[in-house]
């Protein structure tokens, strides 16, 4: 009960700051001097980051000169916008391409690539009218776009290789060579599957804890927030599954799914690395 | 997902982010439990957000000349753009011109004349119908 109360005076609050953020943007966009003019131009291309324009009402004066057909105004405004988060995207495509080990020179061109595909997401969205959350929290929609970018490149690089568990994949060499395969019995479950699955849990626990959201990040959706929970946020798969309204069964078989998945990605990564 | 389930996913994680920015430690947890139809959604973005987005710069306190390659980005994505939309606008002018086309013989004095000899052929069928 005094939980619902706290919540709702949190949502109240956020309720009446979000409302001033967006009376403040739109005096900001409403007291521009008028479109076109050398001081509109002025306020829009202004380099001093304290008196510069917030990024949503650049948005908006991207979206008006869309609406009055102004290509040539359309693309300065852009240029503003891009090279005002210039060192944001390169700083995201450096540590997206970070994380999968790529040559120098590979970088620099998958840095390009990135650039260039965010540019046109970015642009996409922008011209959209529908999306209006753009006028209020630009930087959110930008991780957005982002992440929507990343993963394309993901697929298109053929690193999206978890949409769906391979089936008879083989038991990796070197887990064989680390075993004395003792005599099984007939009816007995398979020693190896299970030495898998626990060797995966091994080597998750064994992973950096600020590794574990990009590792999650590849996994199919349903598996995400059982591996989140359990390993990012310290819960007992008891917990998980009261969270997420699941049986304990049903948690218990998304990990098993989803360590298998990490394993072979721990695994590829660390082949990888030695190559 | 529609762009309404979008933003409504959007608005929820930038309250996370938001919670993030400011020096707390939110729990995922609290908001799939609070948003459950979106748990999916939000476990997706959180951890997204810890592996790529949580130490990007918000912004830059000065305006960077862009490289040469980002340049040529920007350019070759807006001329993309802008072909796509002047496509569609010249789709609308170059439908009339097929229906246009596709008119035929229906113009008013075409058709007018159409008719006469359509007269004409039926009183000659007549004709040789009735014999004369």
């Amino acid at each position: 009960m005094i939980q619902e109360y706290v919540q709702a005076v949190d949502d109240d609050e956020q309720a009446m700051a979000l409302a001033r953020h967006r009376t403040h943007l739109a005096q900001l966009y409403t007291t521009l001097p008028s479109y076109g003019s050398v001081a509109y131009w002025r306020s829009v291309e202004e380099s001093d980051m304290h008196r510069a324009l917030p990024l949503e009402v650049i948005v908006k004066c991207i979206r008006a000169s869309v609406v009055r057909g102004d290509s040539v105004g359309r693309k300065r405004t852009f240029e503003i916008l891009f090279r005002r988060i210039a060192t944001s995207n390169q700083h995201w495509a450096n540590t997206v391409l970070k994380a999968r080990h790529f040559t120098t020179g590979e970088q620099a061109v998958f840095v390009n690539d990135l650039y260039a595909d965010i540019c046109e997401c970015v642009m996409r969205a922008i011209i959209d009218p529908n999306q209006l959350f753009w006028e209020e929290n630009f930087l959110h929609c930008l991780s957005f776009e982002r992440r929507h970018v990343y993963k394309t490149f993901l697929r298109q690089e053929g690193h999206w290789v978890y949409s769906r568990e391979k089936k008879g994949d083989r038991v990796p060499r070197r887990l064989i060579a680390s075993i004395d395969q003792p005599a099984q019995r007939s009816g007995a479950k398979p020693l190896v599957p299970l030495l898998e699955d626990e060797m995966a849990r091994r080597a998750l626990l064994a992973v950096e804890h600020s590794d574990i959201p990009r590792l999650i990040v590849s996994l199919p959706d349903r598996l995400k927030a059982v591996v989140l929970l359990i390993f990012w946020e310290d819960r007992t798969e008891k917990d998980t599954a009261r969270i997420l309204d699941i049986t304990d069964r049903t948690v218990r078989n998304r990990l098993k799914r989803a360590l298998r998945l990490l394993y072979r990605k721990l695994e590829a990564e660390r082949e990888m690395l030695h190559e | 997902m529609n762009s309404k389930q979008k933003e409504a996913i959007q608005r929820i994680t930038a309250q996370y982010v938001a919670e993030v920015r400011a020096g707390h430690k939110p729990k995922a947890s609290t908001y799939i439990v609070r948003y459950p139809r979106y748990a999916n959604e939000i476990a997706d973005f959180v951890a997204y957000f810890h592996a790529f987005e949580e130490d990007v710069p918000m912004g830059a306190y000065t305006v960077p000349a862009l490289p040469k390659a980002f340049r040529i980005a920007i350019e070759s994505a807006n001329a993309r753009i802008t072909q796509e939309q002047l496509r569609a606008h010249d789709e609308l002018p170059s439908y009339l011109s097929l229906v246009a086309e596709a008119q035929g013989p229906y113009q008013l004095n075409e058709l007018a004349t159409e008719q006469t000899q359509g007269l004409h052929t039926t009183s000659e069928q007549s004709q040789e119908l009735t014999g004369e």
